[in-house]
């Protein structure tokens, strides 16, 4: 049966889409942004997180690692992850999570099918009609899983539920393509214009991007969805006068419209630990408001319409 | 959950008022007074009683409140535009010895617990003790021995009162220690109709009554108590006009020495005569709802439809030019202010439940025409909530009526007033209270105009007698006796054994525990019924109020000759609340997954960890294991149907289980006359807490139960729409004695025009699906952190307790932490 890996289907959310809505956040993503603010979603398999607030100390999970990769140093609770990859694509994957009673340990990600994410978005329809809001695929990156998120939006515009994906549009077009007759609302990312800067903060080149934009600048026509182009406002990274002056001559020879710029924040910032990742930007501080406010001025410079959902 | 880290911190603080300077004195006067006891009453009730001996419980009675009201301590505030107290000055509490004094007798002279100014909480000072202590003392030796209380306690049986006091599975000292109250006077007839109307009526009656008839002198007795009470209200409202007009002479300001004047113009008319202007309608409002706690100590003496009953009053003034919209908002916060100086002082043990001293004198707007159907809302509607949001005061207690076709105006106002903080209004979906109403055999229209009573108890002004609050069911503490067989681990004692003998440890399966926690359940409610006819009996023969038969329900009482409290309402009903529908739903739900589905635990490792308190580290799994554990499983709150079903499948069971007893006034008149349920817990969540050793749920010992049908503080972590859906789910239909859920929003998830609307939108949501009651706690965690380091910067914090709100720094300390603790329902 055709499943999904999810990291999470959040209810209640506000900032992404128009309503009350759910998110649906797909596990795996093509790009390793710095910023994100979601690093759990970003390996496309479940992944062993770890919170130490919860931890009650059993020791239960030190026997239970096969690899012998968690030990006690000066009464903490150390885990050498060099192992948990190989764990992970392993068919006796995360055994310290199943045996810890207190969600210290927990698998990041699981399997659904469209039934299951079905059964837990629509107990929340009344509130979509009742706001005008609906439900948001977003990530990681759902194109990566297009046959499960077409079958997913398909099923939602049955219910006649909107719908909205969060993109990074770094996709096979055919990928994104035969998600758009089943969409309201497009959130589409462009985060740096120039190729070079966007491989090194992302680790990946932009040509497949900004060609899915010029495809759907050409046919947003043939359908019915409201398009925002995103992009994150990072300070030292994605703010120069220059990205945005070069990002919103691009959209608007495209013959696209909305825009909206998001402020860097520093939410994500704790998950990176859990995962035993790195966080590399721990010295920046969200734009100002007023940077924010000068990025609107130069999209309406360029005819564009800045918009910002709450 | 929330994006937006920043707290908007002191958020009540920063917004405007509107109000005068003549009602920001009057209120400030008032705060700067500390509460007391007034010995006063006291005093005078002995007196009466001691004159009146040979005569008959009703007359005694009549007597008492008549000897109180021409010698208690009378004032004028200073500015203010309405008249009538109920002990010499504001918030000092009056004696009721009448009802119990070995409490207080305790308090004051042993300092058992506390001595009643000392008190960690809800302290009254004692005046001039020297002098007064020797007085109390008198009092104190007079009822010993007689009072309510002694003759409750020795008609209880022995198993009622372990059930009660050791065991805290159930509890009614609110009844036992002081009077009943619960009920809206008719105020919509009365200030039509006047006082001399009623004492004429009653002679009349009494005039035309068959002496030979067996009920004579009962009916006698009747008319005559109301006569006699009547008549010692109107006297009361003529000792105000003459200390107006004394205190007016003396007045330099001719300003002022006008005012004086028109309160002794007034004070001649009403409540004696019908009410001629809003003006005279509000003063004879606050003189019913003042006298009437004065001659009984019950709380919950409830306005009602303050917009309704008064608006034909206030549009005629309007047309006329003798009234402004502005006046009115003044007098309306006048009135509030003089509804604030009401207090009551309860023993420390049921202070517990009761914190914040609340007198639940709850006031309602909005909702529909009870003929038509259609939505209510006027000017008056917008005033009182204009009060609210200017006084800030605990009294009276805010109920914001909704409709599906209710103006979107009037929801955005009352989200408005919630956002500032104050815990009021309360919002009731009219939809599903009248359904309820309906249910239990209310006609289409009385259920329509209902209002409500006490905490979130509803019914209609001046129809429906006493009685909406009764006994508490702590449905835990009922599930911790059944996992040890009847025998309760605390103390020791053992009650009713299950049909099965057995213990945790030894049930076979899950639907044995259930069906042993079902029938321990019945017993305990069994008991209930006991405790409830034992109090009804007692008041009915020995705590009678003509004064409520006269004010409550005259349009009944006086034809029919019966007070309420012998059968005298159009409805009656006893109202039973039960606490912590959340723990059984989730404690249930931990046994059966972790003991029968799952096996990860056997009966017995799970009852040894209850026992010890999940503490003990030499079994394997380890107590906090097994805590963690249960802690990890499903919880009521995240909508999920296989611990939702739980929770409704529990609490139905109370519903139609109390629902078949039958209270004292079965046959006697009113309609209905049994049991039904509410979820009000004020703050009974805690003391309640203390009597329950751990659960199943990850609770431990001691700790405070859930309250009302909100999910356990902690426990809703997948936001607010899911949280509301699982507890839509309860057949809330069946609460038609009130329903609670308890919500607490950060005020800056609610700030600006999209917060409100997203507000609203929740609360339209929860309502469509059959949701019943909402009230909010909206202010940041961090506001409460900092209140509870710097008290006497945040007196005026006001929180929403359950069912009323109350001053953050007066409460104690683990109230205080059971609020910052209650989920943060983020909207953000
Ligand atoms: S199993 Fe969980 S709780 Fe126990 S030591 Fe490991 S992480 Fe901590
Ligand atoms: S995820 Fe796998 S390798 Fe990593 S600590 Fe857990 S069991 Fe060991």
């Amino acid at each position: 049966m055709l499943k999904g890996i999810l990291f999470d289907i959040q209810r209640y959310a506000i900032h992404d889409g128009s309503g009350i809505r759910t998110l649906v956040f797909f596990k795996g993503c093509p790009l390793e942004c710095e910023w994100c603010s979601n690093p759990e979603s970003q390996f496309m398999l479940p992944e062993m997180g770890y919170f130490p607030d919860n931890c009650i100390r059993c020791d239960k999970c030190i026997p239970a690692c096969p690899y012998g990769s968690i030990r006690e140093e000066e009464n903490i609770l150390i885990t050498d992850r060099s192992f948990c990859r190989e764990c992970y694509h392993s068919r006796q994957a995360l055994q310290c999570t199943t045996v810890c009673q207190s969600l210290a340990r927990k698998a990041i990600g699981a399997y659904y099918t469209v039934d299951e994410v079905m059964k837990e978005v629509l107990k929340d329809q009344l509130i979509y009609r009742q706001t005008g809001g609906g439900v948001t695929l977003s990530g990681g990156e759902p194109t990566q899983q297009a046959e499960f998120a077409e079958a997913l939006l398909r099923e939602l515009q049955d219910n006649l539920i909107d719908t909205a994906i969060e993109t990074c549009g770094y996709c096979k077009w055919e990928n994104l393509q035969r998600l758009l007759p089943y969409l309201d609302q497009m959130f589409f990312d462009i985060k740096l214009f120039d190729s070079e800067e966007h491989a090194r903060y992302t680790g990946v080149k932009n040509e497949l991007i900004l060609d899915n934009i010029s495809r759907l600048g050409k046919e947003l026509d043939n359908y019915d969805i409201e398009l925002y182009m995103r992009t994150p406002v990072i300070p030292g990274i994605t703010d120069s006068r220059d990205n945005i002056e070069n990002i919103c001559r691009f959209l608007s020879e495209q013959g696209i419209k909305n825009i909206e710029f998001l402020s860097y924040h520093k939410l994500g910032r704790g998950k990176y630990l859990t995962i035993g990742k790195e966080y590399k930007l721990y010295d920046i501080e969200p734009p100002a408001k007023e940077f924010i406010a000068e990025c609107d001025g130069i999209a309406e410079k360029y005819g564009l319409n800045p918009v910002h959902f709450e | 959950m929330s994006n937006n880290t920043e707290s908007i911190g002191s958020f009540q603080y920063a917004t405007e008022r509107s109000w005068t300077e003549r009602i920001e004195n009057l209120i400030n006067y008032i705060h700067g007074i500390e509460p007391g006891i007034c010995i006063e009453r006291g005093r005078f009730v002995i007196e009466a009683y001691k004159e009146n001996e040979a005569e008959p419980t009703m007359i005694k009675r009549a007597r008492a409140l008549e000897k109180i009201l021409e010698n208690m301590t009378i004032y004028i505030l200073p500015g203010s535009l309405l008249v009538g107290n109920q002990a010499s000055r504001p918030r000092w509490a009056p004696l009721f010895p009448e009802f119990a004094v070995s409490w207080l007798e305790e308090e004051i002279f042993e300092k058992n617990p506390y001595y009643p100014a000392d008190r960690p909480a809800d302290p009254f000072i004692i005046p001039e003790p020297e002098k007064t202590l020797p007085e109390f003392k008198e009092i104190f030796d007079w009822w010993r021995g007689k009072t309510h209380m002694d003759r409750v306690y020795s008609h209880l049986p022995e198993e009622v009162i372990t059930a009660q006091d050791k065991f805290g599975a159930i509890n009614e000292y609110n009844y036992i220690q002081g009077g009943d109250g619960h009920f809206s006077p008719d105020h919509g007839y009365l200030i039509r109709t006047g006082l001399r109307k009623i004492i004429d009526d009653c002679k009349e009656r009494l005039a035309n009554l068959d002496k030979t008839a067996p009920e004579y002198h009962q009916k006698r007795e009747f008319y005559q108590s109301l006569i006699i009470s009547c008549e010692a209200v109107i006297k009361y409202a003529h000792r105000y006009a003459d200390l107006a007009l004394e205190v007016a002479k003396r007045t330099e300001d001719p300003v002022r020495r006008q005012e004086l004047e028109k309160i002794a113009e007034i004070c001649r008319n009403v409540p004696e005569y019908p009410a001629r202007s809003f003006y005279e309608a509000i003063q004879f409002v606050t003189f019913t709802q003042i006298v009437l706690q004065i001659e009984d100590n019950g709380q919950g003496i409830s306005v009602g439809r303050f917009d309704q009953f008064l608006y034909d009053f206030y549009k005629a003034d309007i047309e006329s030019g003798e009234l402004t919209y502005d006046k009115a908002v003044e007098l309306t916060e006048n009135f509030y202010a003089m509804l604030y100086t009401v207090n009551r002082i309860k023993s420390w043990s049921d202070t517990d439940f009761f914190r914040g001293s609340p007198m639940f004198q709850n006031l309602t707007v909005g909702g529909i025409d009870p003929v038509t159907g259609q939505d209510a809302t006027n000017d008056l509607t917008y005033i009182a909530l204009q009060a609210t949001a200017d006084t800030r005061l605990t009294q009276p207690s805010l109920t914001a009526r909704m409709h599906k076709n209710a103006p979107e105006k009037y929801k955005k106002r009352v989200a408005e007033v919630i956002r500032l903080g104050t815990g009021y209004p309360a919002v009731f979906n009219d939809d599903a209270y009248i359904a309820a109403l309906i249910n239990r055999g209310y006609s289409v229209e009385d259920a329509s105009d209902y209002c409500v009573i006490g905490c979130a108890e509803a019914g209609p002004a001046g129809l429906l007698g006493g009685r909406t609050g009764g006994a508490w069911l702590n449905m835990t503490k009922i599930l911790e006796l059944t996992l040890n067989n009847g025998y309760d681990p605390r103390t020791g004692a053992s009650l009713h054994p299950n049909k099965s003998n057995k213990t945790l440890a030894e049930f076979s399966s899950y639907e044995e525990l259930e069906e042993e926690y079902y029938r321990q359940l019945r017993y305990y409610i069994s008991l209930e019924m006991i405790m409830e006819n034992t109090i009804d009996l007692l008041y009915e023969k020995h705590m009678e109020e003509p004064l409520a038969a006269a004010l409550g329900c005259p349009r009944t009482t006086i034809p029919r000759g019966l007070p309420m409290k012998k059968g005298g309402a159009k409805y009656d009903f006893t109202g039973q609340q039960t606490i912590g529908t959340a723990n059984i739903a989730n404690s249930l739900y931990a046994i059966k997954k972790l003991v029968f589905e799952d096996k990860k635990l056997t009966g017995e490792q799970l009852l040894h960890a209850l026992h010890t308190n999940f503490e003990d580290n030499t079994t394997n799994p380890t107590g906090e294991e097994i805590r963690q554990m249960c802690l990890n499983v499903e919880k009521y709150g995240n909508d999920i149907d296989e611990v939702d079903t739980l929770a409704r499948e529990a609490l139905q069971a109370v519903c139609e289980e109390q629902v078949k007893y039958f209270n004292t006034r079965k046959g006697r008149g009113p309609i209905g006359c049994h049991l039904h349920t509410s979820t009000t817990t004020v703050s009974s969540n805690t003391p309640f807490g203390r009597f329950c050793g751990a659960t199943p749920d990850g609770r431990k010992a001691g700790m405070p139960v859930a309250d009302g049908q909100s999910p356990m503080r902690g426990t809703d972590v997948n936001g607010p729409t899911a949280a509301l859906k699982s507890v839509s789910k309860l057949r809330q239909v069946l609460l038609s004695c009130g329903s609670l859920y308890n919500l607490k929003f950060s005020p800056n998830d609610l700030a600006g025009k999209n917060g409100l609307k997203r507000f609203i939108s929740l609360i339209d949501y929860y309502f469509s699906m059959g949701g019943m009651q909402m009230q909010f706690n909206v202010v940041s965690k961090e506001t409460l952190l900092e209140a509870q380091k710097k008290p006497e910067q945040h007196k005026s914090l006001l929180v929403r307790v359950a069912g009323y709100s109350a001053y953050f720094v007066t409460l104690e300390k683990t109230v205080q932490e059971d609020i910052i603790e209650r989920t943060e329902e983020a909207l953000a």
